[in-house]
């Protein structure tokens, strides 16, 4: 049990590791390209190339990856931060500490004063919409699993294979056409604050619909199919046969064997809820990472994107690893062996 | 998975025609997908005939109101262009894109795939950690991060999509490739001194071609979905062109007073990728019928 959870451990810090390499090589590939950007668009020819030797972007890739990473995790100084660049970046945190993402040139601060809280907006959004899939989907999936091909259950098919067809961007507009255009009844844009009028908490609700409609339609169909197999197994037509009340099946045997795949797979397909998190953010104006990942890569803000985009990718690294070991811990079959 | 691919092998008798003919009577949801992609395939074909005017044309008709008229019937949008037109003409860079970029992700993913399944040992080790990786990224970090540094442009759409989905595609293929490796006729043609390509290729790839076939479908749906997201973030096809996901972006604006400018070319992504989910439910339906 402890080697499986090391192993997993050990083999998801590999895996971070490489995707950090991945995120910086796309990022920092060509080496002038990081001096301009850095600068911004005004800075003279002179003063990118000699930021460019300050900086010794001339070193191996592999060299630079390195420096990045010391300064990422605190071993080493901030380049940038050095007075004698000019560049103005300061930091009350000095220029050596855990976490140092840089300084992001398009808000004008340490990229650590900004991402924090915007994360936390981010977690938020996603968990409620996390309580409303997984209720919803095993709720719906279940509903339709113990009817398997009967109308009810082709209706729930067909619906799910429909939400599915929407990506959220387009049910953002087909809502927002409705409730926010047509009705007046929600806000359009949910910045979370309460300067135009609405209460937060209705900022809310739209952002959470588009993402929980899309999640759950797909974890609905894994429910459905993990239902329907479990009612198809040995044990379960022996505790029908013994007297057991439906409802006692149900509750019983059929619904812990098969609440396994929808756990699993919410979990691994964090990745889906992340992409949607991201396009809803985009869409409705609110003060989250995604958003903010597609904000630096617009204005080639490097810091910024780095960061947002590696903890966007350890959040996610991070929940398959929980997913990888929940399932170990749920099922018996796997501990034994 | 054993069961799908014996499924496959005897549905191989008769002609390919009535084995169509046989699966369109049984499955109305595979009748439906395929009818709303013909049609989508059409409107792209014919888009210089049907589309009553030029996509980026712009219209005197429509500057006082862009709502649906009689001159333009999904009314227009905010630059006065033709909604209608802009849509029958989008049609074709989605309809070229989607599946050209996912051919080329097939390409890397199977190669991948059937190396690291029936070679094993350390190619197997290599590419399933590169797999790995590549998987634990949300696509839409791998999208917005290559395309911001490369650009946006068609070819960097592609090259973004062969990125993202090439690794689920290996690892399905090295999947069914692991399992089809053990049968006899594997170890016949071994036994015959046939090439590992040849036994690859020739063997075990057409016998994986069921669940390919289905998992082409579905990522078709992914794949419409991931090229519309791009444009709606503007990362996609560069403007003035007319492109689905980026007429959502430029219409999101006006979507106060105008919500039909988002309104159609949304439901134009909602229904092309439709008509591949239900394909893929079709098929897969007929696969388990059997």
């Amino acid at each position: 049990m402890n080697t499986i959870l090391i192993r997993r451990l050990a083999s998801s810090l590999v895996t971070m590791i490489a995707a950090s390499f991945i995120i910086f090589m796309l990022v920092e590939a060509s080496p002038g390209n990081v001096a301009r950007k850095t600068l911004g668009p005004f800075a003279s020819e002179e003063q990118v190339l000699l930021l460019y030797e300050r900086l010794h972007l001339n070193d191996p890739v592999l060299v630079r990856y390195g420096r990045w990473l010391g300064v990422l995790v605190g071993l080493q100084a901030d380049p940038l931060q050095d007075p004698d660049l000019g560049l103005g970046f300061e930091d009350p945190r000095g220029d050596r500490y855990f976490g140092n993402f840089g300084y992001s040139s398009m808000m004008n601060m340490p990229v650590a004063d900004i991402i924090w809280e915007r994360l936390g907006n981010s977690l938020k959004l996603a968990a409620l919409a996390f309580a409303t899939i997984v209720p919803l989907a095993i709720l719906i999936g279940t509903y339709a699993g113990l009817r398997a091909n009967k109308p009810a259950d082709r209706a729930v098919t067909i619906v799910t294979t429909m939400l599915a067809s929407i990506p959220e961007f387009a049910s953002a507009v087909i809502l927002a056409s409705v409730f926010v255009v047509w009705l007046g009844w929600l806000p359009g844009t949910s910045p979370l604050q309460t300067a135009g009028g609405w209460p937060i908490y209705l900022q809310y609700i739209l952002p959470v619909t588009v993402l929980a409609l899309y999640v759950t339609a797909y974890v609905t169909r894994f429910v459905r199919t993990s239902v329907m197999e479990v009612m198809q197994t040995p044990y379960v037509r022996t505790a029908v046969l013994k007297g057991l009340k439906p409802r006692q099946v149900v509750a019983r045997h059929v619904m812990r064997n098969a609440m396994m795949a929808p756990f699993t797979i919410i979990l691994l397909q964090i990745n889906w809820l992340i992409s949607g998190v991201v396009v809803t953010e985009v869409v409705f104006a609110y003060p989250g990472i995604g958003r903010m990942l597609l904000e630096a890569a617009m204005f080639g803000d490097i810091a910024l994107i780095e960061a947002t985009s590696l903890i966007t990718v350890a959040i996610a690294i991070s929940t398959q690893l929980v997913g990888d070991v929940g399932y170990v811990l749920l099922n018996p079959r796997i501990r034994l062996s | 998975m054993s069961a799908t691919m014996d499924n496959e092998i005897r549905a191989g008798s008769g002609s390919p025609a009535s084995r169509w003919g046989r699966a369109l009577a049984h499955s109305p949801i595979l009748c439906v997908g395929l009818a709303i992609l013909f049609f989508w395939i059409a409107v792209a074909v014919l888009a210089p005939w049907i589309a009553p005017y030029a996509p980026n044309a712009q219209h005197m008709t429509a500057v006082s109101d862009l709502g649906p008229s009689a001159h333009h019937w999904f009314g227009a949008d905010s630059l006065h262009r033709d909604i209608l037109s802009r849509i029958i003409w989008g049609a074709r860079p989605v309809l070229l894109i989607a599946p050209v970029s996912l051919i080329c992700a097939y390409v890397v993913g199977i190669s991948a795939g059937l190396a690291a399944g029936y070679k094993g040992g350390w190619v197997d080790e290599v590419v399933s950690r590169v797999i790995d990786v590549l998987l634990s990224f949300p696509k839409i970090v791998l999208y917005v991060v290559l395309i911001a540094s490369l650009g946006p442009s068609a070819l960097n759409i592609v090259l973004a999509i062969v990125l993202s989905s090439s690794p689920g595609i290996a690892r399905l293929v090295r999947g069914l490739a692991l399992d089809i490796k053990t049968r006899d006729f594997v170890a016949a043609a071994r036994t015959r001194g046939e090439t590992s390509l040849y036994i690859v290729f020739v063997e075990i790839l057409p016998l994986a071609r069921g669940p390919l076939i289905v998992d082409f479908c579905v990522r078709m749906g992914y794949t419409i979905i991931a090229i519309g997201v791009l444009g709606f973030l503007g990362l996609g096809l560069p403007p003035p062109d007319p492109d689905w996901g980026g007429m959502v972006r430029d219409a999101t604006p006006i979507l106060n007073v105008y919500p039909h400018a988002a309104l159609f070319p949304s439901l134009a992504i909602v229904t092309l990728v439709s008509a591949f989910n239900l394909i893929a439910d079709g098929l897969q339906e007929l696969d388990h019928g059997r």
